[in-house]
């Protein structure tokens, strides 16, 4: 399970989340991919796994504009259980917006790595992925 | 009787005897009033030694005799007698004699009447006595009435008290009053006098020790007055038989003494005075008094100087001259007299003096010289008052200098300033004051009436109103009004004064500044034009933003989101080969192309909503009607929800605003209150009007899911906003809503809690 990199999809945009599985899987890179349509689903999913982090992504994509519980409520919630969480996660925010003050408030997450414009793109995606894999090795 | 034969011729020569020798004054006359004998007395007392008057009628001896006492004499002849106690004679040489006289007829053997015997008596110097006494008892009198001093008597038998009529004026009684010793006693201002008085009494009645003392005494009427008392005794053989004395009044005496002592003590004060120099000289100039006061003024002792220096010593010749001069030609005026001598003028000279000290530093001083003149206008010297006047004119001199400044300073502030005396309603202004009010001519009188008739109609019941308040809180708080100058400016004055009153608190003056703040009332007027312009152009600058923020926001994820999943798409399309896959991917772009069309389709109406003017459709709407309409058109959802909607718009009925937007927002609220019912509970739709603070409100209550306000009211209202896993959430509804609301100047508010029900509060 070691080269495998899990990966999860936080977004309401059924498209979005097509495209993001279809380009992920014509990597052919070592993933598993799960996926959930807004923030509080991905948090439930986390909390009722506590126990068992093993199941917990590696990366996430999260979408910034969703209902029920938005990106940046995730990342509210995700920092609350952060410290019971074992596992190193990277998370990248993603949005089609271009709006600055979405940019800065995610820049000042820390546990946010990087924030990406949509469409992320074969290429770059690619390279994050393959990056990621990388470092797990060392 | 036998060596007196009875014999008629010895007889009357012992008559005739008797009579020349007899020791008064007597006259024998025969009818014809012709001298039968005369005694020697008579002839002395009439000055008649020289004259034989012996056989000569009695009016040629005395021709001075008036017809009265003729007739008199005649009456006598026939048998009257006529008796005189006193009567002035007056002689025929001028002198008055006072004499008496008993004239009476004598009867001769055959008892008839033979004659008239005449005796009399001078009593001249008796009766200047007399009247000498009349005259010293009426100076006596007059004295005590201008001395005020009255006369009293105790009887020793009876002990009464008698008063002259002095004694009941002093006493502020009437006639009637009866004085006794214990009511005099109580008389008496000061208690232990009274017991001393009762001694001295006792003293002078048993012992006959006289009495001279002083009282106060308080009258009956109240009135305080001094008294002084004096008591004698007369004693017969040891014994006190009369008992007598006099009381003055010295109120008077007193008082003027008091006064005379407090001028004295004054007087002393003023010469024994550090801070007022003393110089008196005598009639040769000398200085014969020098005060501490000029001591320390000039440096001199008063040893150094009295009796040894004279004035010039501390004056300085050109002044001395001068003053000389002055008043020479004050008094002598242009006369050409050359015995005038300046000293016995009649000086009183105030003016202001070197004076060189000992150690020959001069200092300024003002100094008072009175001439001290004798009765006969001869000078016996001089007093001079002088005081230190360096502080003073160095004060003066800052004062001048500070005013000066003042001056300088109202002019450039454009302040006036200005005192008011409101009692006898005279004012001043100072000279800025009058350039303020454009005045360049002779100051004038100054009154209330003058200022206000400049103060401009519309201002004036204002300021009187200022100024009663003023009067009665003794604050004059800061006034602004307008003024027609009397060139006819219109300016704006602030005014500012301090009240001053007297103990009583009654206004006595009103002293304050007067600025003339026309340009700054201009610029603050325009200033707060600009400020009101700009205000207003912020709002709609802000509103714009807002706006502007909306659409960026929109743009960024409504309309990029739809556009970056095309290019996903796309980017998959390309690569994938598989030709099943591919018309998958077809069938997402339509759904994309879909969704961005609805979006694009939204985002037209919310700018119409925007751009367009909403005011321009304005009709007069019942919302009744509006009500039953979204019931038709959501009359399907309504029944298979069991929806139970009650409407009330008994407060506000009919309002004016656009038609479509109204509909709207009614199908919009109720339509998502029905969407977002609770399953719990049968869906309860309240809607009802109201008024309040001009504005018409309108509330849509629900008991749906709610929403949790913490996390999504900062985007309840935001475009493709969805908070519920519904299948319907597009998150367009409330956008428009809120679009609309504010397009039309309204707002909207939610309250709404998870699982109890949302409420929206559109405030039109």
């Amino acid at each position: 399970m070691n080269n495998v990199l899990k990966t999860c999809i936080v977004d309401d945009d059924l498209i979005y989340r097509y495209t993001m599985v279809k380009t992920l899987k014509s990597t052919k890179l070592p993933m598993e991919i799960m996926a959930f349509s807004d923030g509080e689903e991905a948090i439930d999913f986390m909390l009722d796994n506590l126990d068992q982090d093993s199941v917990f992504p590696d990366v996430i994509f999260l979408d910034i504009d969703m209902p029920v519980m938005d990106g940046f409520q995730f990342m509210e919630e995700y920092v609350k259980i952060k410290p019971r969480v074992g596992k190193k996660i990277t998370i990248y925010m993603v949005s089609s917006s271009l709006d600055p003050i979405d940019i800065e408030r995610a820049k000042n997450i820390s546990a946010i790595s990087d924030y990406i414009v949509k469409p992320i793109g074969l290429g770059r995606l690619k390279a994050i992925i393959e990056e990621l894999l990388e470092e797990r090795k060392n | 009787m036998s060596q007196y034969p009875n014999n008629p011729e010895y007889l009357e020569k012992y008559h005739q005897i008797f009579i020349e020798q007899a020791p008064t004054a007597i006259a024998m006359l025969d009818k014809n009033m012709i001298y039968l004998a005369v005694s020697k007395c008579w002839l002395k007392d009439y000055k008649l030694e020289e004259q034989n008057v012996i056989g000569q009628c009695h009016y040629d001896v005395f021709p001075e005799i008036g017809d009265d006492w003729k007739k008199d004499h005649q009456n006598c002849l026939k048998g009257e007698i006529n008796v005189c106690e006193e009567a002035p004679f007056k002689r025929a040489d001028g002198s008055l004699q006072w004499i008496y006289w008993d004239v009476r007829p004598w009867y001769n053997t055959e008892g008839e009447v033979g004659g008239l015997l005449m005796h009399t008596g001078d009593i001249t110097e008796q009766k200047e006595r007399e009247l000498e006494k009349k005259r010293f008892e009426t100076i006596v009198s007059d004295c005590s009435e201008i001395a005020r001093i009255g006369t009293w008597e105790i009887n020793t038998h009876t002990n009464q008290i008698l008063w002259s009529d002095m004694l009941y004026e002093i006493h502020d009684v009437s006639k009637d009053f009866n004085p006794s010793l214990e009511i005099l006693l109580e008389l008496i201002e000061e208690e232990q006098k009274r017991d001393f008085l009762e001694k001295c009494m006792l003293d002078l009645l048993e012992k006959g020790i006289e009495m001279n003392e002083e009282f106060k005494i308080r009258t009956p009427k109240g009135n305080l007055k001094f008294i002084k008392a004096i008591g004698k005794a007369e004693y017969v053989e040891g014994l006190v038989t009369k008992v007598f004395g006099i009381v003055q009044d010295i109120t008077a005496i007193k008082e003027s003494e008091r006064k005379l002592s407090k001028a004295n003590k004054e007087l002393e004060a003023i010469f024994n005075s550090k801070s007022i120099a003393v110089i008196t000289t005598d009639k040769d100039g000398v200085i014969n008094r020098f005060n501490s006061g000029a001591e320390k003024l000039l440096g001199y002792s008063a040893k150094e100087m009295i009796g040894l220096k004279k004035p010039n010593t501390y004056l300085l010749q050109d002044e001395l001259d001068k003053f000389r001069d002055e008043i020479t030609l004050k008094f002598k005026g242009n006369t050409l007299d050359n015995d005038f001598n300046y000293r016995n003028a009649d000086i009183n000279d105030t003016r202001q003096w070197q004076f060189k000290k000992k150690n020959g530093e001069k200092i300024p001083v003002l100094a008072t010289i009175t001439a001290i003149n004798n009765s006969n206008s001869e000078n016996e010297g001089f007093i001079s008052v002088a005081t230190n006047i360096t502080k003073i004119k160095s004060i003066k001199d800052e004062l001048r200098t500070k005013n000066d400044l003042l001056n300088l300073a109202e002019r450039i502030s454009l302040i006036g300033h200005w005192k008011w005396d409101p009692i006898n309603d005279i004012g001043s202004w100072s000279d800025n004051l009058y350039s303020i009010f454009d005045y360049d001519k002779e100051p004038i009188k100054i009154t209330f009436k003058l200022y206000f008739d400049m103060i401009l109609d519309e201002d004036k019941e204002m300021v009187l109103k200022h100024f009663e308040n003023a009067n009665e809180t003794k604050i004059f708080q800061k006034l602004t009004h307008r003024v027609k100058t009397f060139s006819g400016n219109i300016k704006t004055i602030d005014i500012l004064a301090k009240v001053f009153c007297n103990e009583k608190g009654e206004l006595l003056e009103m002293i304050g500044t007067c600025q003339d703040v026309t340009e700054a009332k201009e610029a603050e007027r325009k200033l707060i034009a600009a400020k009101e312009d700009l205000e207003i152009f912020t709002q709609k600058l802000s509103f714009q933003n807002q706006q502007l923020a909306d659409f960026t926001h929109i743009t960024s994820h409504n309309l990029r989101a739809p556009v970056a999943n095309l290019n996903s798409l796309l980017e998959i399309y390309e690569y994938i080969e598989d030709e099943e896959e591919k018309k998958e991917i077809f069938g997402k772009f339509s759904n994309v192309i879909d969704h961005l069309t609805t979006t694009l389709n939204t985002l037209v109406e919310a700018l119409k909503t925007k751009v367009g003017d909403a005011s321009e459709n304005l009709t007069e709407i019942d919302l009744n009607s509006v009500h039953t309409r979204t019931i038709q058109i959501l009359g399907g959802e309504i029944l298979k929800n069991n929806v139970n909607i009650k409407a009330d718009f008994s407060v506000v009925s009919n309002i004016i605003y656009n038609q479509i937007y109204i509909e709207s927002i009614f199908l919009n609220l109720i339509g998502n209150a029905i969407k977002y019912k609770s399953q719990d509970r049968v869906p309860e739709i309240s809607i009802t009007s109201d008024y309040a603070k001009g504005k018409t409100i309108l509330k849509f209550q629900d008991n749906g899911l709610g929403i949790d306000m913490k996390k999504h009211g900062h985007k309840l209202f935001g475009l493709n906003k969805v908070f519920h896993r519904h299948p319907d959430a597009k998150g367009v509804g409330l956008f428009l809503t809120k679009t609309q609301v504010e397009a039309m100047g309204g707002t909207i508010t939610a309250n709404s809690e998870v699982n109890v029900g949302t409420t929206f509060t559109i405030i039109l």
